[in-house]
């Protein structure tokens, strides 16, 4: 059973909280952490993130900026614990609805195809409305 | 095949199209609704909505009727999003081979006089809960779930219980 953690600076990661409750009913088992808010210090629970990692299991964390220290703390976590925890950064609503519903451990291969793909969710709208013979197109 | 007549007022959004979409291995949303159907730019936004490799139609709700009578809708694993529980009333009258009747979301997004909670998806006027009492007639394993992970509640055992 793989372990999921989300990790921010400030109250995104809550913030990510209530989107999972509402999209997935609940975020039992995952973990947030609100890094230099009242709740804690960062470095305390990147390591009881860890700890909470299995032996033969996963541990995924997502952080929300690359150059950000948030990331850039759990990256030295994960790398000192001989577990296997990868980390996403910069992570996106896609991306971590894709992976949280994947039942089974990943490989790197396959948490970066997903990135790949929750990549393509972010784009500008486009301005203009299309209209084509749709009921050709839907049979 | 219609898989599956779903109410939602929201009609095809994020990851309620994906999540059921993939349980259901769905191969077309039909979307049924006088609103979407008169709105080229909600069009637009529903059809970004919708997962790579999978069809979208929208008509109205008695146009929509077209799409489902076509014969090569019987070849595709459909899902029919209605906005209202009285739409989705309209075609469970004229289709007796609908798989699952699901009741999703409504009821919140816009105003109305004296509704009543059913779910925590799910508030209903005096109006819909009599479209729903007569939806159940004809369907009567119609459920209450607003994805397939999580709680599903039988629609009779929620009318009981108002």
């Amino acid at each position: 059973m793989k372990k999921v953690g989300i990790a921010t600076h400030a109250h995104l990661a809550d913030g990510m909280k209530s989107v999972l409750e509402m999209l997935l009913g609940t975020t039992e088992g995952i973990t947030f952490i609100n890094a230099y808010t009242e709740d804690g210090c960062l470095e305390d629970e990147l390591e009881r993130f860890a700890a909470s990692v299995e032996e033969d299991s996963q541990g995924i964390l997502f952080t929300d900026i690359c150059g950000g220290s948030v990331n850039q703390k759990a990256y030295q976590m994960a790398s000192a614990e001989r577990k296997n925890i990868m980390i996403v950064t910069g992570f996106n609503l896609a991306a971590v609805i894709e992976i949280v519903m994947a039942p089974d451990i990943m490989s790197r291969r396959e948490l970066e195809e997903v990135v790949a793909r929750a990549k393509e969710e972010m784009k500008v709208m486009p301005e203009n409305v299309k209209k084509t013979a749709d009921e050709e197109a839907f049979f | 095949m219609i898989v599956c007549l779903r109410v939602d007022e929201r009609l095809i959004h994020g990851q309620v199209a994906m999540t059921w979409a993939k349980t259901l291995k769905l191969n077309g949303l039909v979307v049924a609704s006088d609103e979407a159907a008169a709105n080229e730019v909600q069009q637009m936004t529903l059809k970004m909505a919708v997962p790579d490799g999978i069809k979208c139609i929208i008509r109205s709700v008695k146009g929509v009727c077209d799409i489902l009578d076509d014969t090569r809708a019987a070849n595709m694993r459909l899902m029919v999003l209605v906005p209202t529980v009285r739409d989705a009333l309209f075609l469970a009258e004229r289709y007796s081979n609908i798989e699952m009747v699901n009741i999703g979301n409504a009821g919140k997004m816009t105003a109305g006089e004296g509704k009543k909670i059913l779910s925590k998806e799910v508030m209903l006027t005096e109006d819909e809960i009599q479209a729903l009492k007569e939806l159940v007639k004809r369907y009567p394993d119609t459920f209450f779930q607003a994805t397939p992970a999580r709680d599903k509640k039988a629609a009779s055992d929620i009318l009981k219980n108002i």
